[in-house]
């Protein structure tokens, strides 16, 4: 929180911030309707490419304060950068099954809500409907990343854990260990150091599978006899 | 006409124009646990003019001791709340609101969160890690967690044992219902209060960021009817019931 000599100078400085909002509301609300027609041209056209003509918005934080008050300018933002990494990696894009504004923001909001079921881990039925809509779309490691970042998420080690899980079958191997590599920055529970040695293992990358096995503190024998078995091999 | 009040039922009341949210939300009003021998209702008001005109349709068309007033972008994760919320109101009679996040003192701008906050952590989702790995399934809040007096609580959940009229006179929009509800309710003696979560009780999905377009138009408002009571806190203001 701010602090401030004197209460004169709070009550301004609020003044301030109001009269600023209040001065960009209606051009904002114009530049929202525009955005909102270009995305369904380029989505209703598939040109992808077409949709980064709306970065400038975003990315000149002096000339477009206003879109920092409107968590749906904030959301075409997010899923731009979603975008933008897609495909430098080749990835279908997340917004690839949307046909028009209201069916990304739709799809969006239902990928935060199924991603939060996953999260809180209240009951194996909410679980089980939110690994059925998150595996029906096509949710790549970016827009899952781009999402648990930027919305209300709490719990990183259920939420990547679980989604890991549930998306296992439909990532690329390169996927899953980046995946689980940005997990294991956060936490390194057992569970995750198996999972990445195994993942290296398949790729034939022994030396960084022993790297992660070594990193257990008490391993059990059978983790042992394979942190030897792979010293030996290498 | 006076309607016979039951005091075996909650009623959540939301103003809705977004069936996605709504749909999520119900999702986690029907996890949760109802005491026995008590009812559940939810009642939801479409394309409501105001936020005070929908609850206070709401309010008049529900016999329910309880009313949860809330936005559809809340999720309600402690499936124990109906439990909790009954608990704090046995407690003490007085206690006429339950809020999940509020604030002691009135700020002196009017603005509620340049006071400091009680109750729901405002850590929340800003990657803190601060509930990595919590048991959301086992949570129980106890009595003995705590509650603490507020002077005015954050709108997205207002839980009343008490009805008192929205002032949909004054509040035209959907801002600042809660600021005047609060002070409604201490002007008229009752207690406010939050209690302490030790893990968070609910989910507020507004992508992180509050809508201020109509903002100002309402502090203001609200200064001027409240001048009295800015920079003041509960206690203080109370005393004036």
């Amino acid at each position: 929180m701010a602090t401030y000599q004197s209460l004169n100078e709070l009550l301004q400085e609020a003044e301030r911030d109001f009269q600023k909002i209040d001065a960009d509301k209606s051009y904002c609300f114009d530049l929202y309707k525009n955005m909102q027609q270009h995305i369904d041209l380029c989505l209703g056209n598939k040109q992808y490419e077409a949709l980064f003509d709306l970065l400038p918005y975003f990315e000149e934080p002096d000339s477009y304060p206003q879109f920092r008050n409107s968590a749906e300018t904030k959301r075409i933002h997010i899923l731009l950068n979603i975008l933008k990494l897609e495909l430098k990696y080749e990835k279908t894009p997340f917004l690839s099954t949307a046909n028009d504004y209201s069916s990304i923001m739709e799809q969006y909001l239902l990928a935060i809500f199924a991603m939060r079921r996953l999260e809180l881990a209240l009951s194996e039925e909410a679980m089980a409907e939110a690994a059925t809509y998150l595996t029906s779309i096509p949710l790549t490691i970016y827009a899952a990343m781009f999402i648990s970042q930027n919305e209300y998420f709490e719990n990183y080690g259920n939420l990547f854990w679980n989604l890991y899980t549930c998306m296992k079958p439909f990532w690329t191997i390169s996927d899953k260990i980046q995946w689980l590599t940005w997990l294991f920055e956060r936490e390194s529970f057992q569970q995750v150091i198996l999972e990445l040695a195994s993942l290296y293992m398949e790729v034939h990358n022994y030396s960084r599978a022993y790297q992660y096995l070594t990193a257990i503190p008490s391993p059990t024998q059978d983790i042992a006899a394979l942190i030897s078995s792979l010293k030996e091999l290498l | 006409m006076c309607k016979t009040i039951n005091e075996h039922k909650f009623a959540f009341i939301l103003c809705t124009n977004n069936d996605i949210y709504l749909q999520e939300c119900f999702h986690y009003l029907n996890q949760l646990i109802v005491p026995d021998n008590y009812e559940m209702d939810i009642l939801t008001i479409y394309d409501s003019a105001s936020m005070t005109s929908g609850y206070n349709e709401g309010m008049s068309s529900t016999d329910a001791k309880y009313k949860i007033y809330m936005h559809q972008d809340v999720f309600i994760i402690n499936r124990h709340f109906l439990f909790d919320i009954l608990s704090i109101f046995q407690l003490d009679s007085s206690i006429g609101m339950i809020g999940m996040a509020g604030y002691p003192v009135v700020s002196a701008n009017g603005i509620m969160w340049h006071s400091k906050r009680i109750g729901a952590d405002p850590m929340y989702g800003s990657d803190s890690n601060a509930y990595s790995h919590a048991d959301y399934r086992q949570y129980r809040y106890s009595l003995s967690d705590g509650i603490a007096d507020a002077a005015l609580i954050d709108g997205c959940i207002m839980v009343t044992s008490a009805d008192l009229q929205w002032d949909d006179k004054l509040l035209k929009d959907w801002d600042f219902y809660d600021a005047f509800q609060s002070m409604n309710f201490l002007l008229h003696g009752y207690r406010i209060v939050v209690p302490t979560q030790k893990l968070p009780w609910f989910v507020h999905d507004d992508g992180r960021i509050l809508s201020m377009w109509n903002y100002n138009k309402y502090r203001k408002i609200f200064m001027e009817k409240y001048a009295p009571y800015l920079g003041k806190s509960y206690s203080d203001i109370r005393k004036h019931a």
